[in-house]
């Protein structure tokens, strides 16, 4: 029974990725069945359309900065919420983390109509801004486990070997964390590549990949987006192969 | 002027928050002398070690190294050297690579890693170790890496953290061999933690026993085991049995007692006590030789009368089990005496040295040696 | 990097001080939109944009329907996830690494693209309409979206692997033995799941229904593209209004309004976990 539910469980969730993925060689416009012939002609037009790519580029720099402007900030949280006890220690976890729960449409908004609007930021740096907050918690989540896990004495040793506490950090602990800090920013990227909600209200004229793609699905009807989909499955399909090789499939869902 | 290596700490106190780690900490160590750390789990014996290379602070005290005062130094400037309990090897480096971290974070040049890294390898008998990772070795080659690593950068100090308590007997019995040889060779200033008297006994020059983040004896290893200043000492030392009797008479540092049987004892009168007051007196198991048989007369003074309990073979020894005076159980460890076995049953007598007979005011508190034969 | 002595007490606060910095903004950004949404056209105070939140039907629709959607998408999701997850606590270890697998590829491609993959196989000459007319099962296509039914089954697909994984986790941390005992003591199968796993997963549990309200209040693709229009949930209602209809201060009331509720349930959720974990000694909160 259980198995049964599971297989059609499995079914259910891959279904949309399969149909994208066979709709993208239909030669005809269309998506039904059964198709018309094969061909690459919708391959061929997702590199022919500038706003994919225009998108594509900005989502990827997006995605970079906001993943290594957190790993920054959150290796310096997570040293100071593991190795200290202090005043609002678990206030400031608490706030770090928060993101998570805050509803998409009242962060952005909240940045459009504050930072953006009254504060006057540009733009992209508003959108900056919005992608680090939205990733931090999962990068944080990460190395705060990878810290607590961590054997202090080799920190220690390094530093009875003549290293200056910042020296036994850098060669020793963060060499120790990089799994975790990998894993943190692996996620953190995805979850930046493919934001909508939060990232439609300050995408102003400038697309991502996600909001071209949208803009693209409700204008047009043909399976340019099917075949762009199938090639961004490489994405998912690199974290698991990563996540099975190296890192742990366990960790990449967050435990 | 005091030389390299030697060490003065003074009234140091460690707290963690409301606890006293460590308390009025005194102890000096002359320039490769080499000091064990001995007491029960969760006596300080680790806090000193980390009050000592700087990776705790003190809350009060001075520590000082030579004619330098250490208590503000960081730990990256001390020179100190430790081997942590787990090692702590650099996973993520060669065997070559963690000994060389040391010598290439304290700006030795590079050119000459390789030849120090094969010195201390060579030193520690692992030269053929030099590529492999840490958790390519065994426990006790782990060990000796650790110590190559820390003595790689010639430290003044050496402190190591239960050294041996990671390894199995075998190898520990081994290792502490040479462990002793290696220490010896380098002459380095060596404080050692250990639970283990024995570990404590073959290793150190001087033997520091603590109690409750407080030093309450501190000797060569002989005077301590010869004259432990207290029960604490002679029980944490252990193979002692206590019979209970009243302090007679008292000269300096001996003293008489009367048994409850009536038989009289001289011994070393360890704790000042009064005249007409009850006091134990501590029988080293290995100090008791059999005397002959009960009924074979007086057997000279310090010989004592007692019945034949339990007999246990203890490979190259024989342990008897005992009743003396009043109920209370001795123990009697004898080399397998090939004829005069005694059976279960038999009432002999036996004797020790006044030298080897310790007199301590009685413990307050639960006495565990009371136990009925 | 230790904390060592008193001299030191400022260090951690160093650390923090970039972290503090982005906190500080969203936190100021998030006054903003309260200060905005409390600000009449004049620039006075007013309530006005709330009053007009909660009465007005129109504008009250999104919030009910956000709500009706999310219990819905909840109740669905843990019904299918229970199956799964426990499943998965019974297969080798090569075959759950499969299932892992699948899971996580799903979980990593975009949501986005998933959407446009149900309107391929639920449009009106979608996959699957044109399979069944095809085979001659039908004549005339279903109607599978456009309507709440296809918005349901976009929310499902989003939320599922969350809720597996919550569920997983928690089903982890179950001593196997636990109920293994219970089903030596005579229970059936069905009782030793009621009784001893159910109780001992509901943090997994918590965890995962918190994560399915996150998906339902985040959702604007699945209203959108399936809904067709139809179907109007609290995201899409935000963002038109603020974006597209130009009534940022509405918008920025809805919006404070949504944030109020998630906090509420999030709150009633762990105060519900908390009872459960005294009555059952399940401590451990999961994630989430
Ligand atoms: N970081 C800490 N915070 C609070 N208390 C501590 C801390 N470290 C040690 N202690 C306490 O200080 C006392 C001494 O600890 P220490 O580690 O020095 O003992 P130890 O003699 O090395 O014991 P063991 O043989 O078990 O290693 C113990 O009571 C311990 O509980
Ligand atoms: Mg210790």
């Amino acid at each position: 029974m259980s198995r049964l539910v599971s297989v059609l469980v499995i079914l259910f969730l891959f279904a949309p990725l399969i149909a994208t993925t066979l709709i993208s060689f239909n030669a005809t416009p269309t998506f039904g069945f059964p198709s018309q012939g094969l061909s690459l002609r919708w391959y061929a037009n997702v590199f022919a359309r500038p706003e994919f790519w225009v998108g594509f580029r900005h989502s990827l720099l997006l995605a970079t900065l906001g993943t290594l402007a957190a790993i920054v900030i959150s290796t310096l949280t997570a040293v100071a919420v593991v190795r200290f006890r202090f005043p609002g220690r678990s206030l400031m976890n608490a706030l770090v983390m928060s993101p998570i729960v805050i509803p998409e449409v009242v962060l952005g908004l909240a940045i459009l109509v504050w930072i953006y609007a009254v504060l006057d930021m540009p733009g992209a740096w508003a959108l900056y801004l919005l992608h680090t907050i939205l990733v931090i918690p999962y990068i944080v989540r990460m190395i705060i486990a990878g810290l607590q896990g961590y054997d202090i004495n080799l920190e220690h040793a390094a530093m009875l070997l003549g290293a200056s506490p910042f020296r036994a950090f850098l060669l020793i602990t963060l060499p120790s964390l990089k799994d975790h800090i990998m894993a943190g920013a692996i996620v953190a990227f995805i979850v930046s590549l493919h934001n909508f909600t939060a990232t439609m209200f300050l995408v102003l004229n400038r697309p991502t990949l996600p909001t071209a793609v949208y803009q693209y699905i409700r204008t047009e009807t043909d399976p340019t987006v099917a075949a762009l989909s199938t090639l961004l499955l490489l994405i998912p399909l690199s974290v698991v192969a990563v996540g099975r090789r190296w890192l742990g499939l366990d960790r990449m869902v967050g435990r | 002027m005091p030389g390299r290596g030697s060490i003065r700490l003074s009234g140091v106190e460690v707290r963690y928050g409301s606890v006293v780690a460590l308390r009025d900490f005194g102890l000096e160590m002359a320039s490769g002398e080499i000091v064990a750390l001995l007491g029960p789990s969760g006596c300080g014996k680790s806090t000193a070690l980390r009050a000592i290379c700087g990776l705790q602070a003190l809350s009060a005290g001075e520590i000082w190294f030579g004619d330098r005062l250490m208590n503000t130094v960081p730990p990256h400037h001390r020179k100190v050297g430790m081997v942590f309990q787990n090692y702590a090897l650099f996973p993520h480096r060669t065997v070559a690579e963690n000994i060389a971290f040391g010598l290439a974070v304290s700006g030795v040049p590079r050119r000459q890693h390789a030849a120090r890294t094969g010195e201390v390898l060579a030193l520690v008998q692992m030269t053929e170790r030099g590529g492999h990772y840490p958790h390519q070795l065994s426990g006790g080659q782990q060990q000796r890496v650790a110590i190559a690593r820390s003595v790689a950068v010639s430290p003044d100090i050496l402190l190591l953290d239960e050294p041996l308590s990671a390894l199995d007997k075998q190898l520990r019995e081994q290792m502490r061999h040479e462990l002793t040889q290696l220490l010896r060779g380098i002459g380095i200033t060596t404080v050692f933690v250990t639970h283990d008297q024995e570990e404590a006994f073959a290793l150190a020059d001087r033997v520091v026993v603590m109690h409750d983040g407080a030093i309450v004896q501190c000797g060569t290893p002989a005077a301590i085991y010869a004259r432990p200043n207290s029960r604490f000492v002679a029980d944490f030392l252990g193979s002692i049995s206590y019979l209970g009797g009243v302090l007679e008479r008292a000269e300096t540092g001996t003293g008489t007692v009367l048994l409850d049987d009536g038989t009289r004892l001289r011994g070393q009168l360890v704790e000042a006590a009064g005249i007409g007051t009850r006091v134990d007196v501590g029988l080293r198991w290995s100090s008791l030789r059999p005397a002959g048989a009960a009924g074979d007369g007086g057997g000279g003074e310090g010989s004592l009368a007692v019945t034949v309990r339990e007999r246990v073979h203890r490979g190259d020894r024989v342990e008897y089990r005992l009743e003396g005076p009043g109920g209370r159980a001795i123990r009697l460890l004898a080399l397998t005496a090939t004829g005069a076995a005694h059976d279960v049953g038999d009432r002999i007598r036996v004797r020790a040295d006044a030298n080897d007979i310790l007199l301590f005011r009685p413990a307050t508190g639960p006495i565990r040696e009371g136990e009925p034969a | 990097m230790t904390a060592r002595g008193k001299g030191l007490a400022v260090a951690p606060y160093l650390f923090l001080i970039p972290a503090l910095a982005l906190t500080a903004s969203f936190l100021w950004a998030l006054w903003g939109l309260v200060h905005e949404s409390l600000t009449d056209p004049a620039g006075g105070v007013s309530f006005e944009n709330y009053r007009r939140m909660l009465t007005v039907p129109e504008y009250r629709a999104p919030i009910v329907t956000s709500l009706r959607l999310a219990v819905i998408t909840t109740l669905v999701t843990a019904a299918l996830a229970y199956p799964v997850a426990l499943h998965m606590r019974r297969m080798t270890p090569v075959a759950r690494l499969t299932v892992q697998s699948m899971l996580v590829l799903v979980f990593f491609s975009d949501y986005l693209l998933r959407m446009f993959g149900l309107i391929i196989l639920l449009g009106r000459r979608g996959l699957l309409n044109s399979l069944l007319m095809w085979t001659g099962l039908t004549d005339s296509p279903f109607r599978l979206m456009h309507n709440e039914l296809g918005v349901l089954v976009g929310l499902v697909s989003g939320a599922l692997p969350l809720m597996i994984f919550a569920l997983d986790a928690a089903l982890g941390r179950i001593d196997r033995s636990t109920e293994q005992a219970a089903a030596l003591l005579g229970g059936s199968p069905l009782r030793v799941f009621w009784h001893v796993t159910l109780p001992l997963s509901v943090p997994g549990l918590a965890a995962g229904i918190v994560l399915v309200l996150l998906v339902t209040v985040n959702a604007m693709v699945a209203p959108a593209l399936l809904g067709g229009g139809f179907v109007v949930m609290i995201s899409n209602f935000v963002y038109d209004r603020a974006i597209g209809l130009d009534e940022r201060s509405l918008a920025t009331a809805a919006a404070v309004i949504v944030f109020a509720v998630v906090v509420l349930i999030i709150l009633a959720v762990h105060a519900v976990l908390d009872r459960f974990a005294l009555r059952f000694g399940v401590t451990d909160r999961g994630r989430g």
